[in-house]
């Protein structure tokens, strides 16, 4: 097991670089942790309840039932009709929005074509939202009289539709922001590892002489591509151990608490997958250490910031998603975000889940294929 | 039966031909020097040797029996020391050696004990957990010797072992050959360092574009060719019947003299030094200085091929 043993104790000799990588993933996963537990209210909404000021120069029932209308969205006060001193109220932030009604409401605003005359601050988000409201209030009011009804039956009509409100139902129950946080940047700690380390270790397998050496060796080539081949699953499920144990340790309550954690570990083992066949690859084509540095950086990198690890998959647009689609990174934090944010795995989502596993271990082969096909190429153009 | 038999050796690299029939046998016990300029065809014999390489046409027995890729009992009892450096980077020099000969030695008790020999014998002592990256140039070399030979070879095949390593490096790497000899282990020896072939090997082949130009001892090599002595004498005064006398003496090949410097190439072996002092003498004739040179294996390359054997 003479081989097997090479790849382990070139391993040791890496150690140093190992745990820099995961203190630096420790340190982010830490920070995560600590972020995401002040994030807990935010899969909840709430209806936000501004200060208006009104001024009603109208005095009808159109424009009581506007105030009325209003008053159930929003605090209303009903101001004099100044507008100097509205201005100087929306300037203090006692008010953000007043509204002047005019006279004949109903014939101007509501059955003719003007605007309610407003002020606020240009472009604010109240300006929009309570505009909004204003319009709704408006033109439900000019359906209703245009159907037939009577004022009276309009402004009461108007009014009752302000009582339906959307029933807004987070389809998750959880809230494992910290779960999902510490291991959808899984993928760079495993590749980063992997490729360096491994990719540096297979260079100087392939390095010509040291092939020659073993190629004029008593050990068969079947027993050292064999133990090539175990030395490589060896280091990959130590890597798988490291990683997933550190990302146990930083949520540890949160991660027991998902009944999803066993998916999360599978989930993890397809991504070492793919970083050890990434790993293979690197190794493969790389000539000098300083290539392997390279490529390692250039595929840990482009993996985790293309394939939605550094930047959340929502966050993507059209081309990069597109792109992403091909790492499979991109199939590992698709499964981590369903993972850390659904108790129940409906099938849909149990297809979802597989699909991407199975995309990740699909890469790995390919991974190892070109690699292999490329190797073949090199060895028969050296013996040639 | 000869260690070692090549037959009819053909190695083609598309168009070049590599291996040109080259015939050779390689006796147990001696230390064979494979000679030749860069391209002539000594890594390729020696890759074939190890079934590294497929070979167009031909065969190659050792021990007896023909090599094939799956040969391993034969491998087993061979040991290595290619051209370039060929070590881990990521493992020590204990580690490296320990690694070569566990491929070979699965006991690890009895490795732990080649190692150690392997490591003393190279001069590696205190080395031992330096990483190739922290070693000379000369102690790397030592180091891919070591890894070569750990395992007690039967044959010893070195590859240019001296290549790019510092005089006294060099020193330690032949004595060392020499020693494994004398302990029982068969040697290729391939250099294009011809002062090296001659000072340790027994017998010598000439290589150049793959085929086998002249084989023997290094005293077979030099009455192969029709060059021998060269006789320099400096500040001497010849009249033309003197000079005549000179070029007609026995075996003299040919005799230059200008501005008071007679030189003069002898054909065959041997010196005719005294003969030629005794003549001078006789004439009553002084010379200011007076050298020989024997004929080298550079004289030997030449003449065999009329290039210099570093061309």
């Amino acid at each position: 097991m003479k081989v097997y043993k090479g790849y382990l104790m070139a391993l040791r000799a890496n150690v140093s670089t190992i745990i820099l990588y995961c203190s630096i993933f420790l340190l982010v996963a830490v920070s995560m942790v600590h972020l995401s537990s002040g994030e807990k209210s935010s899969g909840s909404y709430s209806q936000q309840r501004l200060s208006i000021g009104v001024v009603d120069r109208d005095n009808s029932l159109w424009s009581k039932t506007l105030v009325e209308y209003l008053e159930q969205y929003h605090d209303v006060t009903i101001m004099e009709d100044d507008t100097d001193a509205l201005a100087e109220s929306v300037y203090r932030s006692d008010i953000v929005y007043a509204v002047m009604i005019p006279e004949n409401f109903q014939e101007t605003c509501i059955l003719g074509e003007e605007t309610i005359e407003t002020l606020t601050e240009s472009g604010s988000q109240w300006e929009y939202y309570v505009n909004g409201r204003i319009d709704s209030f408006v033109n439900t009011a000019k359906v209703l009289l245009a159907g037939g009804y009577s004022s009276e039956e309009a402004a009461q009509h108007t009014l009752e539709t302000a009582v339906i409100q959307a029933q807004v139902r987070l389809e998750s129950s959880r809230e494992d922001a910290a779960v999902y946080n510490v291991f959808r940047f899984m993928p760079y700690l495993y590749f980063s590892i992997l490729c360096f380390v491994l990719g540096l270790i297979q260079k100087e397998y392939q390095n010509i002489d040291i092939r020659r050496r073993l190629l004029a060796s008593s050990l068969t080539l079947k027993s050292q591509n064999l133990q090539s081949l175990l030395a490589f699953f060896t280091i990959g499920i130590l890597s798988w151990i490291l990683c997933e144990g550190i990302g146990v340790l930083t949520c540890a309550s949160e991660f027991w608490d998902n009944p999803n954690r066993w998916l999360i570990f599978l989930n993890g083992f397809t991504i070492m997958l793919a970083a050890l066949a990434a790993s293979y690859f690197v190794g493969s084509m790389a000539k000098t250490a300083s290539a392997v540095n390279g490529m390692a950086n250039v595929l840990s990198l482009g993996f985790c910031f293309l394939g939605g690890i550094f930047v959340p998959l929502e966050l993507l647009t059209g081309v990069i998603k597109d792109i992403g689609q091909f790492f499979p990174t991109y199939w590992y934090a698709q499964n981590i975000s369903i993972l850390s944010f659904n108790d129940t795995l409906t099938d849909s989502l149990k297809t979802t889940l597989f699909q991407g596993m199975l995309i990740q271990v699909l890469f790995a082969f390919a991974c190892v294929a070109v690699a292999l096909a490329i190797g073949k190429a090199r060895r028969q153009e050296e013996a040639n | 039966m000869s260690m070692i038999e090549i037959r009819n050796l053909v190695k083609r690299y598309k168009d070049t031909i590599a291996l040109d029939h080259l015939n050779l046998d390689i006796e147990e016990g001696e230390i064979f020097g494979l000679l030749g300029p860069n391209g002539s065809g000594k890594t390729t014999v020696i890759n074939c040797l190890l079934a590294l390489l497929k070979f167009d046409k031909g065969s190659i027995k050792i021990f007896g029996e023909e090599i094939q890729p799956d040969s391993y009992e034969i491998k087993r009892q061979i040991g290595i020391v290619m051209q370039n450096v060929a070590v881990f980077n990521e493992l020590n020099v204990y580690e490296n050696v320990d690694y070569f000969c566990g491929l070979y030695v699965p006991d690890r008790r009895k490795r732990k004990q080649l190692v150690e020999e392997a490591i003393a014998f190279t001069g590696l002592e205190g080395y031992e957990k330096k990483r190739p990256q922290k070693l000379s140039g000369g102690l790397l070399r030592r180091l891919n010797i070591a890894c070569g030979i750990a395992h007690r070879p039967r044959l010893v095949i070195l590859d240019e072992p001296t290549v790019a390593v510092d005089p006294q490096s060099r020193n330690k790497i032949l004595e060392g050959i020499c020693q494994m000899n004398r302990q029982g282990s068969t040697i290729i020896y391939t250099s294009h360092y011809m002062e090296e072939v001659e000072q340790i090997c027994s017998r010598i082949a000439i290589l150049d574009k793959g085929r086998c130009l002249a084989l023997g001892t290094k005293e077979d090599l030099k009455h192969m060719i029709k060059t021998g002595e060269k006789v320099h004498l400096e500040g001497i005064c010849l009249t033309p019947v003197q000079l005549e006398t000179i070029r007609r003496m026995p075996q003299v090949y040919s005799a230059v003299y200008e501005n008071e410097t007679l030189t003069l190439r002898y054909e065959g072996s041997g010196s005719h030094l005294l003969g030629l002092l005794h003549y001078l003498e006789e004439e009553h004739l002084t010379c200011g200085s007076c050298f020989s040179e024997l004929p080298t294996l550079n004289d030997v390359f030449l003449e065999i091929t009329g290039k210099e054997l570093r061309d």
